[in-house]
């Protein structure tokens, strides 16, 4: 993966946390921005549980409607 | 079609109608975000930057409000225990066993569940025979290959019924 981590412009690396550091910086955020990896996380369930939006991106593959939605989620 | 999926698998809303079921069939994770806060999960196109900055300018000016089901709140967890501890079981267990009683005399077998069985039991017996019965009839139909002992409980007994584990205390 590429690291794009900007500590000039605030891109932080957080690098690997465990479970309760990932729960503070979770509830410290403003926002919880899904990186389609993996599909099925529970990490929005928790940002929502502690009162952060989570932000969905969804790929333009999805919106075609010549695409089977089936073999798009199994893939 | 009211689902927006066809028996092949194919949307059948078009492309153009830029709907949040659209939006939720595109991928089955996001129809459950949906559904369970669907005004606090945004949808942002992949590649849609100007979408993107709204997006996160509007989630982070919209405020979630604290939400505790009715159910789980510390007034309803109290009022359950009250209809615990107010509720006169010994009646209904009395109730109970007469009726299957009379099922059994008319030739009917009533249907007595491992749970019904343990809190009749509980309820009517001394702890050392119900500890007996439970001994003899439960362990037998489950584990017959087991030699019971007293110091081991058997994993699906207390998982399931956590009460059983004070028979255990009285060793006849």
């Amino acid at each position: 993966m590429k690291d794009i981590a900007d500590p000039v412009h605030g891109v932080i690396n957080l690098r690997k946390l465990g479970p309760h550091e990932f729960s503070e910086a979770v509830a410290m955020s403003k926002v919880m921005i899904g990186v389609g990896n993996p599909w099925w996380s529970p990490s929005p369930y928790h940002a929502l549980c502690m009162g952060v939006p989570f932000l969905n991106p969804v790929s333009a593959n999805a919106f075609r409607s010549d695409v089977n939605l089936l073999t798009l989620l199994t893939r | 079609m009211t689902h927006g999926i066809e028996t092949d698998g194919r949307c059948n809303i078009p492309a153009s109608e830029n709907s949040t079921l659209r939006e939720s069939l595109a991928l089955l994770g996001s129809l459950c975000l949906t559904i369970c806060a669907n005004r606090y999960v945004y949808h942002v196109h992949a590649n849609d930057y100007e979408g993107f900055v709204k997006a996160i300018k509007k989630a982070s000016t919209t405020e979630i409000p604290s939400f505790i089901p009715k159910r789980m709140t510390e007034l309803a967890v109290r009022e359950r225990l009250r209809i615990l501890m107010e509720t006169d079981w010994k009646t209904q267990a009395a109730l109970l066993l007469e009726e299957m009683k009379n099922e059994t005399e008319r030739g009917l077998k009533p249907y007595v569940s491992i749970s019904t069985a343990i809190s009749i039991a509980r309820i009517y017996l001394q702890p050392h025979q119900v500890f007996e019965l439970w001994n003899h009839s439960v362990w037998d139909l489950f584990m017959p290959y087991h030699q019971p002992s007293i110091v081991s409980i058997p994993t699906w007994l207390s998982r399931e019924y956590p009460y059983s584990l004070s028979l255990v205390g009285f060793v006849p």
